[in-house]
């Protein structure tokens, strides 16, 4: 209950209920801005560069080469990829962090069908049946904690983050049992690269993602296995009301969500035809800020898995400038990634400072009295 | 060899259990802090500054060096470093409300980052090992108690705080009024809160102890168990550590033992390499504890029973206007 | 005469445009048991919300035992000795109930400054340097008697806080023997209760113990109960009744929210009768009978002018045989319910919120699974077959070609999606037709054009997130795609609920269009003169099962206000 009258807090927090979009859009401007000094302070301290310098290759060092230009498109794409995966089960409020270990059950699913087979039969067939064996680990590895969420309502944030790390130890262990003796962290294959398109190595992988994010929009958008995950993740009542199988739908959605994972793992297989523990690169957690950034809208996830990406590469390259080495990466991206959390709570919320207090204690009963209509 | 095992293993518990303690002490007060991994890599690097800071004020020279100032000046500064962290985690997740999920992400990525900066310009220096001295000087009579005193008596003080740590926060959780208040919380806010509890102190105060609890585990891995030598694997303890929490069913007693295995099984790869057909089945050996881990949450939810549940509001934001 | 306990005088409430409370005077007495009598919507809550420091009154005062005083907060409630038992329990579920009892309780005040002032007083009065007369001379030398009782005063001050700490720390470890004490508490009053369990092993009637003995644990002497009886069963509430009666006996003064008039005459000494936000009366239970509070709690009749046709040929479309349900605390929420509702006909259904209204309508509507009985919808378009809607879920009923809409009473939370605009809310009905992978929002778009056209939505346009709406444009919007799939059974639930008189009007017309097109309406009211004027028939509820269904043309508010309170008699058991 609302404590009203006389002592009211000086600060009193309340949610809005609609902001306008330059509104909204400028708050995080400014959360950008203050992000980009406070990476300029830590940059100075930490590495001792030149600001100027790391500012302008924060944001142009990718623009830099057309291969640079390429790489950058690429890693967009993959973090769109993975972040496209997670969001129907966002909607849904089923909470996958376990991307990471989906997209690298999928690079095991196309290195094992390429331990095996490789060379041994045609490539084309090769390579559809990597892409198949991808799809079906991937959604294995996220089926199992949809199953247990829908029939025993089981914890599935923990799940899925534990299956990550069973997920990694099992790629370690193909690495090793493949390798034959001998301690190694990769395993290298000769087979199951994906052909080049005109001579480019980035295009493919790009056009695949491209393809996938029409398809997840549509999907997202118009069809009615998307518009039955939107009404489950709005209100289970209303799903109910309406007759829709819940179980059925978080069941559903977490297979697509495996199945995506499953064509980023094929994809970044297909590029090097290597196998390691790290081959999803943290994107299956970078993904749930940029699916959360975007307000779980594919569209607008174009705009933030860019940014997010822009970020991480541009910061790798001023890290590189001063070999400053990955940690350069993490700090600045954490450091962005603090300031625009933080900008969304004054998007949704507005800060009001004391005033009289009569018209507070208003505020605050009419508020309850709608609830109390409502109930 | 059976022993060395168990020995090495008593020891190597405390990263587990600092972690797993300060994370149940967060998760009892209704955050599911996943930036524990970062924040067990800030709280060493809080450390490893601290030493540094030791280092300087003497003037390099190692003979110089003494034992309280080398233990008490690196883990002051942990527990400076791992609650500032804390408490940035609890300014965003309580009072700006973001998602603890994403929150915790962040933390972790942030903590990393800043222990593997670190790593590159503090390098190993001849008085962390100096001081690693310190932290593993045992008690001189252990090894007279034959084979218990060097199984459980033999190491330095920090497998020894982390249990006394843990027993500590169990003790408090189940017998006193104010683990009462920190539970209620996690469980029902909206409970605690008309009962006169203060939500956003509760979750500050939990989170910010628990995270510097969990920082100590930071600390021990650098200074006791690897000699003074800066390592870039924590985060994969943090997050063993987040899986023993959900292990041992939010017991901070039952921690311990969960710890204990945690690391048994953790060391064991390389005590049974000799009797394996390949390198390979050691991965799957560590493997286990994940699986483990798994199981345990599909039995603990099949069963239902509420005592071993997560607390009920665990990952949600509080908002005393939203009923 | 028993001294006051608490006093209202002259208390006014309003939240906006809506007067909760108009000048209300109200005298509690300690010893003694009120009743506070009202329909839904009279202002009883909202009243005591004020006692117990919730709301803030913006007219009027309070006094507490003859003093005027200030509650503005839960806090200053408590201080001032009151505690209020709301019909949402706050228990946190995996504590013992000892536990939940303690929760909270603050240490018992231990003020320093006070102590040192005591300890201040023990001070020698004597002066340290004693004169001594020793041959004839006066010699100045120590006391050291006096001394050591200055040093013994300065050491306790001293020793002070370090007392206030460990009190502190004695006081923070919970007591093993705590259950057991609580429990001799508990066992005095003669709560039948184990405190030992958790509150999730603890039924309904329980929890509500452990609410009680926690407002008594923190020394409640004026304590306020919101409907306590609507979760209990019969020989729960004699329970109930039991231990507030041992609670007047002990001085305390009770206040009880009730609806049911055989509770307020078997329990109380005296009944308020709220009404509209007035207080109408106080009278002595003694001297006043079961008609008499009817009346005076319902009012006199008010014409609202609702229009109302005769049936035309109504025929049996929906039978509802032998209906039961049971919830998880084993308490029948209906039970053995038998009624026909007919084409072309409004059957209302009368009752007090939570008598089991809500579940009749979702078994209906095959979202809640019934323990017994059957429900069969006669298909018009088979020639008026039968066809057995028992444990069919929403689809299969659907399928079977049973048109039934089902307005319900929670409107964002069920019937509508607030997030979502309104074109997408029409499709929540329809968007499975068809084999399409995609969902077609042209039809829906211009079912949407068309209920915002016809029964004048007020809103920028149909992209608008619902929850964006006001009330009465919500509940039009729901009506409307309720009404829009043609239905031969609409079953609608308080759907004026919080809606301005225009709207409502518009609702009534569209239930009234419904019924002339041959429509099956059943109508879950609240307003008792609205279900009189627009109802053909009117079924009664009380307590989950059927008191009366009575011709709505020929029924007075009192017979059906009779109807709604009708439970079974309460015996005494002592």
């Amino acid at each position: 209950m609302a404590d009203t009258t006389k002592k009211n807090p000086l600060v009193r927090i309340s949610k809005r209920s609609d902001i306008k979009g330059w509104k909204a859009m400028g708050i995080r401007a400014i959360a950008f801005v203050i992000a980009l000094l406070i990476v300029g302070v830590v940059s100075t301290a930490t590495v001792g560069g030149d600001i100027i310098k790391i500012y302008t290759t924060l944001f142009i060092g990718n623009l830099m080469t057309q291969r640079t230009v390429w790489a950058l498109l690429e890693s967009i794409a993959f973090l769109l990829l993975v972040s496209l995966a997670v969001t129907p089960a966002f909607k849904m409020r089923f909470w996958n962090i376990g991307a990471e270990g989906q997209t690298l059950m999928g690079v095991l699913g196309a290195a094992m069908i390429v331990n095996y087979l490789g060379g041994k039969i045609p490539e084309p067939a090769l390579l559809l049946l990597m892409f198949a064996t991808s799809i079906i680990f991937a959604a294995v590895w996220a089926v199992v904690p949809a199953l247990f969420k829908a029939y025993f309502n089981t914890n599935e944030t923990l799940f899925t983050l534990m299956m990550n790390y069973v997920a990694i130890q099992l790629v370690k262990f193909f690495i090793q049992a493949w390798s034959g003796k001998g301690n190694t962290g990769s395993k290298d294959f000769n087979y199951g690269y994906l052909p080049k398109i005109g001579g480019n190595e980035y295009l493919l992988g790009i056009l695949i993602v491209v393809v996938i994010t029409v398809l997840v929009t549509i999907y997202l958008k118009r069809s009615k296995h998307g518009y039955e995950l939107s009404v489950v993740g709005e209100s289970e009542n209303t799903a109910r009301y309406i007759g829709i199988n819940v179980k059925a739908v978080i069941i559903r959605t977490m297979i697509l969500s495996g199945v995506l994972c499953g064509v980023l793992g094929f994809i970044l297989f297909g590029k090097s035809a290597n196998l390691y523990e790290t081959a999803a690169g943290g994107r299956g957690f970078t993904a749930i800020l940029v699916s959360w950034l975007a307000k779980f809208n594919p569209i607008y996830m174009v705009g933030t898995s860019s940014l997010v990406a822009f970020l991480q590469s541009g910061a790798k390259r001023a890290g590189d400038l001063y070999s400053a080495g990955k940690f350069f990466t993490d700090l600045t991206v954490g450091i962005f990634f603090f300031c625009i959390i933080a900008s969304e709570f004054f998007i949704n919320y507005t800060v009001k400072f004391r005033k009289k207090t009569q018209k507070i204690i208003s505020e605050v009963a009419i508020e309850e009295k709608v609830e109390e209509v409502n109930e | 060899m059976f022993t060395a095992l168990i020995t090495e293993a008593f020891r190597f518990t405390a990263i587990y259990l600092f972690g797993s303690t300060g994370e149940t002490l967060t998760e009892k007060s209704g955050n599911l802090n996943l930036g524990i991994p970062g924040i067990m890599c800030f709280g060493a690097t809080g450390a490893v500054i601290g030493e540094y800071v030791y280092e300087l004020a003497i003037g390099g020279d190692v003979s110089k060096m003494q034992a309280f100032p080398a233990i008490v000046i690196p883990l002051l500064f942990c527990m400076l470093f791992a609650g500032a962290l804390g408490a940035f985690y609890c300014l965003l997740t309580v009072t700006l409300r973001c998602n603890q999920n994403v929150t915790g992400l962040t933390i972790t990525t942030f903590g990393v980052g800043v222990l593997s900066y670190f790593k590159g310009v503090l390098g190993t220096r001849a008085t962390f090992a100096k001081a690693s001295l310190f932290f593993t000087d045992g008690l001189d009579f252990a090894d007279k108690l034959g084979w218990i005193g060097k199984v459980f008596l033999s190491h330095g003080f920090m497998i020894y705080l982390a249990i006394a740590i843990s027993l500590l926060v169990a003790f408090v959780l189940k017998k006193t009024r104010t683990g009462l208040s920190l539970q209620a919380v996690g469980e029902n806010p909206a409970t605690a809160d008309a009962a006169g509890i203060s939500v956003t102190t509760n979750k500050y105060v939990a989170t910010v102890l628990g995270s510097m609890i969990a920082g100590f585990g930071g600390v021990f891995y650098i200074f006791d168990y690897l000699g003074g030598v800066i390592p870039n694997d924590i985060e994969a303890f943090g997050w063993l550590a987040i899986a023993i929490v959900i292990f041992s069913v939010w017991r901070p007693n039952l921690g311990i033992l969960a710890s204990f295995l945690f690391a048994t099984l953790y060391l064991l790869k390389s005590y049974v390499a000799p009797y394996l057909s390949g390198i390979e089945q050691a991965e799957l050996i560590k493997m286990i504890p994940y699986v483990v881990t798994i199981l345990v949450l599909i039995v603990t939810s099949i069963v239902n029973k509420k005592e071993t549940q997560p607390p009920a509001s665990l990952g949600l934001s509080y908002f005393r206007e939203e009923r | 005469m028993n001294p006051i306990a608490i006093e209202l005088k002259g208390v006014s409430k309003r939240f906006g445009e809506v007067v909760a409370n108009k000048n209300v005077n109200l005298t509690v007495y300690k010893n003694e048991i009120l009743s506070l009598l009202g329909e839904n919507g009279s202002g009883k809550t909202t009243l005591m919300n004020m006692i117990s420091g919730i709301y803030f009154p913006d007219e009027g005062s309070i006094e507490i035992n003859g003093k005027p005083v200030v509650i503005g907060s839960p806090r200053d409630a408590h201080n001032y000795k009151i505690g209020m038992i709301h019909q949402h329990f706050k228990l946190v579920d995996v504590f013992s109930a000892a536990d939940n009892i303690i929760l909270g309780e603050k240490m018992p005040v231990y003020s320093v400054r006070g102590e040192a002032k005591e300890c201040l007083k023990a001070l020698p009065t004597d002066s340290v340097v004693k004169e001594v007369e020793k041959d004839g001379k006066t010699t100045k030398t120590l006391d050291f008697n006096t001394l050591w009782g200055y040093l013994k005063v300065y050491l306790k001050i001293a020793a002070l806080p370090f007392i206030k700490f460990g009190k502190k720390v004695a006081f923070d470890f919970l007591k093993k023997n705590r259950v057991k004490e609580l429990q001799a508490v508990a066992d005095k009053y003669g709560f039948e209760i184990d405190l030992k369990k958790k509150i999730y092993e603890l039924s309904v009637s329980e929890k509500q113990t452990v609410e009680i003995i926690k407002v008594l644990y923190r020394g409640a002497e004026i304590l306020i109960l919101d409907e306590p009886t609507a979760v209990l069963t019969p020989q729960e509430t004699l329970k109930l009744f039991a231990v507030l009666r041992r609670m007047r006996e002990d001085g305390k003064a009770i206040i009880i929210i009730t609806h049911k008039l055989n509770e307020v005459m078997a329990i109380s000494d005296k009944v308020a009768i709220l009404r509209k936000g007035e207080h109408i009366a106080t009278v002595n239970t003694a001297e006043t009978n079961e008609k008499e509070l009817t009346e005076m709690m319902v009012g006199k009749k008010v014409s609202l002018n609702i229009d109302r046709d005769d049936p035309v040929n109504p025929v049996d479309r929906l039978k509802v045989k032998g209906l039961t349900v049971i919830n998880h605390d084993k308490i029948k929420l209906l039970d053995d319910v038998n009624f026909v509702a007919r084409s072309g006909e409004i059957l209302g259904i009368a009752g007090i919120a939570g008598s089991g209204q809500r579940e009749l309508l979702e078994s209906i509507a095959g979202l809640v699974k019934f323990d017994g009985g059957d429900i069969v919808y006669y298909d018009p378009q088979k020639n008026n077959e039968e066809v057995d809607l028992k444990s069919k879920t929403p689809v299969q009923i659907r399928d079977l070609g049973v048109r039934l809409s089902f307005v319900p009473e929670d409107r964002l939370g069920m019937g509508l999606v607030g997030n979502m605009d309104i074109v997408d809310n029409m499709m929540l009905r329809s968007y499975k037709r068809g084999h399409s992978l995609f969902v077609d929002r042209k039809a829906p778009s211009k079912l949407a054009d068309e209920i915002v056209h016809d029964l004048e939505v007020v809103t920028p346009n149909t992209r608008t997130a619902v929850r964006k709406l006001s009330g009465g444009n919500v509940q039009k919007v729901l009506v409307g795609r309720e009404i829009a799939s043609a239905p031969t059974v609409l079953m609608a639930a308080y759907p004026v609920r919080g809606l301005d008189i225009n709207s409502s009007y518009t609702i009534y017309n569209l239930l009234n269009e419904q019924k002339k097109k041959g429509v099956a309406v059943i109508f879950v009211g609240e307003d008792l003169d609205v279900l009189i004027e627009l109802c053909d028939r009117i079924l009664v509820l009380c307590a989950g099962k059927i008191t009366g269904i009575v011709d709505a043309r020929n029924i007075t508010k009192e017979e059906v206000g009779l109807l709604m309170t009708k439970t079974e008699e309460v015996k005494e058991v002592e």
